[in-house]
């Protein structure tokens, strides 16, 4: 059984009366315990592809299954509590709320699992801190952090509902060389702990990292052997 | 989600963007004080042009002069017009020129009154007691706030407070009244405290009130002998008092000219051509406060809009402003309406914090305002100059309107406020998460 299966996929927008085609006819299976990496030249529609798969865009046609389940039988509020329990993203502007402290970002999805009380949820983000290295900086904002602290504070409240998905669009396209091996080996280090972690990235450095590099072109989804 | 669970989130982000919750509650408090205030102007000046009307010295024409042979024709003429409503005889005031009330005086204040005669059509609106009936003989209507002073006063000493006595405090108990027709004559009667009337409403009136027969009784008793002969009448409506004027004109019982010499040549009641005057410039002000309250009126409607159109975009900036804050809830795993529901409680619970804020710094101004206004009174610019004093007597003025404010108008206005603030925030924020390319 995998995790992510997706059949026949295809998306298009339309603008000013032109249809833009993004994606063409998406078959593609990912597996838990493994990481992608997907590349393409910018507009191929690899953002496209990874808001499709973390259910907060749809296919003009096809399907798309997690955990064997439809995605398009499911209701809103039955893809937001999927959302939650299955996916953590994680993107290239970190999208920290500026106003809330590092424990406080990493708090917040897990006020709406009711599998967290208050007791819980503290003892998971401290979980979370100390698995970042941010022990020093949980009461901090984001603005008091750099790049690659503030990327790690993502990542960590990515992880706060122990996703099986992990969903990563440019998570280094903001970062030097050393915070971006940084983050590829913490992603790894998810992947090889059972989770199915898919990034999109222009750095050639992921090759080292993906366990399977896919290219995204002309709106097609093609496999590149490592 | 619960709504324990979305009332705390709301209020958590409340506490976490002080600056956010400025850009709604600055521009929503201060709309709400210029609303509050225009609405207690126009709501004073409303009220005040109602106690303007109430009053019924203003609607008192005097000095309607007959002799014996006219008599009986002037009083049938002056009965065929409807707007009158109790027609004396000058003379029967005689008796009641100087009293004195033993049960009136305080230590502010002498027991001087000047009592006026009431039929039961022009007998006031009573707030506790009863009005006065066709059989009274030996009742009083007294005012709710009672000056008993022999010491005239306006605006360069007005009244404090400390000298007024509270007229319910007399209400169904005798009061014994003094009075001094001439230097010769001085008796006492009795009189029960039927009704109180509210003296706000009266246009500041001190009047105590007994039934015309009982004057009529009174002058009998002393055996006056007028060497005068004018008639008094009482019109229903200050608005009609040009009408009755014109009635009396036409009916040839007296000519408006002729109505203001003969007033003046009255004698013995020395008020008689100013009331007849304060009633015509009362008039004018009245109409010249029907234009100031128009114009207020439509700059209210004004403020109306700009509270509108503010609230409108400043709930944009700020809605925008947390775009990509929205979207991570809604990538996290909250629900388009959980969204709604928090940032709806949330924008609702600043607006509560804005309104409340707002009659708070509403009633410290308003204090502020009147306390400033009883110091300037305060000041004694007999000895300064002219153009101060005339500043003085203006304040004197505004300040003796009654200061009302309609709380109908404050609780519609925080409803329209909190409504307008939900739907406009449900209606920019589907925007905002329906739009996926907003922020990725
Ligand atoms: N809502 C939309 N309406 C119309 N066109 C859209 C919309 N969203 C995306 N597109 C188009 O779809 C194409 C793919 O966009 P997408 O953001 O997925 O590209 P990308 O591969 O992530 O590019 P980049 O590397 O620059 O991030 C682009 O040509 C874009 O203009
Ligand atoms: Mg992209």
């Amino acid at each position: 059984m995998s995790k992510i299966k997706i059949v026949n996929g295809y998306k298009e927008y339309i603008k000013n009366k032109e249809k833009i085609e993004v994606l063409k006819n998406i078959n593609f299976k990912f597996e838990l315990g493994k990481l992608y990496g997907i590349t393409g030249a910018s507009g191929s529609g690899k953002t496209t592809l990874l808001n499709i798969i973390g259910t907060i865009d749809k296919f003009s046609k096809g399907t798309l299954f997690i955990d064997e389940i439809d995605i398009s039988s499911l209701s809103d509020s039955q893809k937001a509590n999927l959302r939650m329990k299955n996916i953590g993203f994680i993107f290239q502007s970190f999208y920290l709320n500026k106003n809330l402290t590092i424990e406080e970002n990493i708090m917040q999805p897990m006020y709406i699992n009711e599998n967290y009380d208050k007791i819980r949820r503290k003892k998971r983000t401290e979980e979370l801190i100390n698995l970042m290295g941010l022990d020093k900086r949980k009461k901090h904002l984001p603005k008091e952090l750099s790049g690659g602290e503030q990327q790690r504070v993502a990542i960590a409240r990515a992880l706060a509902n122990k996703p099986q998905i992990i969903l990563a669009d440019e998570p280094t396209g903001n970062l030097d060389e050393k915070n971006q091996k940084n983050i590829f080996e913490i992603l790894k280090q998810l992947s090889k702990n059972n989770k199915c972690v898919i990034i999109v990235s222009h750095s050639e450095k992921i090759k080292n990292y993906a366990d399977i590099m896919l290219n995204l072109e002309e709106g097609i989804l093609k496999t590149n052997d490592v | 989600m619960t709504f324990n669970k979305i009332l705390d989130i709301s209020i958590k982000r409340i506490k976490q963007n002080r600056k956010r919750n400025l850009i709604l509650i600055v521009p929503l408090c201060f709309l709400l004080i210029i609303l509050f205030s225009i609405n207690m102007i126009i709501y004073s000046v409303s009220s005040q042009i109602e106690n303007i009307q109430n009053s019924i010295e203003l609607r008192t024409i005097n000095g309607i002069s007959y002799n014996q042979q006219n008599y009986n024709q002037i009083l049938e003429n002056l009965q065929s017009i409807d707007h009158i409503q109790m027609i004396a005889d000058q003379y029967e005031q005689k008796v009641i020129a100087v009293e004195t009330c033993e049960n009136l005086k305080n230590s502010f204040t002498d027991g001087y009154i000047k009592i006026k005669p009431i039929n039961t059509k022009t007998c006031p609106e009573v707030i506790s007691g009863r009005k006065i009936s066709e059989t009274d003989r030996y009742v009083i209507i007294l005012p709710s706030k009672i000056y008993a002073n022999s010491n005239f006063r306006d605006y360069t000493n007005p009244i404090s407070e400390n000298e007024y006595i509270n007229g319910e405090t007399l209400l169904n108990k005798k009061i014994s009244i003094k009075f001094t027709p001439d230097n010769t004559n001085s008796f006492e009667k009795e009189f029960l405290v039927v009704g109180i009337y509210d003296s706000q409403k009266y246009n500041n009136t001190k009047t105590p009130y007994v039934p015309i027969q009982v004057i009529r009784e009174l002058n009998k008793e002393i055996n006056y002998i007028p060497n005068y002969f004018q008639l008094q009448i009482t019109v229903d409506n200050i608005s009609n008092v040009e009408e009755t004027l014109r009635l009396l004109d036409e009916k040839n019982i007296i000519s408006k000219n002729n109505l203001e010499k003969e007033a003046e040549n009255t004698l013995a009641n020395n008020i008689s051509k100013t009331e007849y005057n304060i009633s015509q410039s009362l008039n004018l002000s009245i109409e010249t406060m029907e234009i100031i309250k128009k114009l207020i009126i439509f700059l209210f409607i004004i403020s109306l809009i700009i509270l509108l159109f503010v609230l409108l975009t400043t709930n944009i900036n700020k809605s925008y402003l947390q775009t990509s804050e929205l979207w991570i809830l809604k990538v996290e795993g909250y629900t388009n309406k959980d969204i709604q529901k928090i940032t709806i409680i949330e924008n609702i619970f600043l607006c509560i914090i804005g309104i409340l804020i707002s009659i708070i710094i509403f009633i410290l101004l308003h204090y502020i305002i009147n306390f400033a206004i009883e110091n300037i009174l305060q000041i004694d610019t007999l000895n300064l100059n002219l153009k101060l004093n005339e500043i003085k007597e203006q304040i004197y003025y505004f300040s003796q309107i009654p200061q009302k404010i309609n709380p109908i108008f404050i609780i519609i206005l925080s409803i329209c406020v909190i409504i307008i603030e939900a739907i406009n925030t449900f209606i920019i924020n589907h925007r905002i998460l329906r739009n996926k390319n907003s922020i990725f």
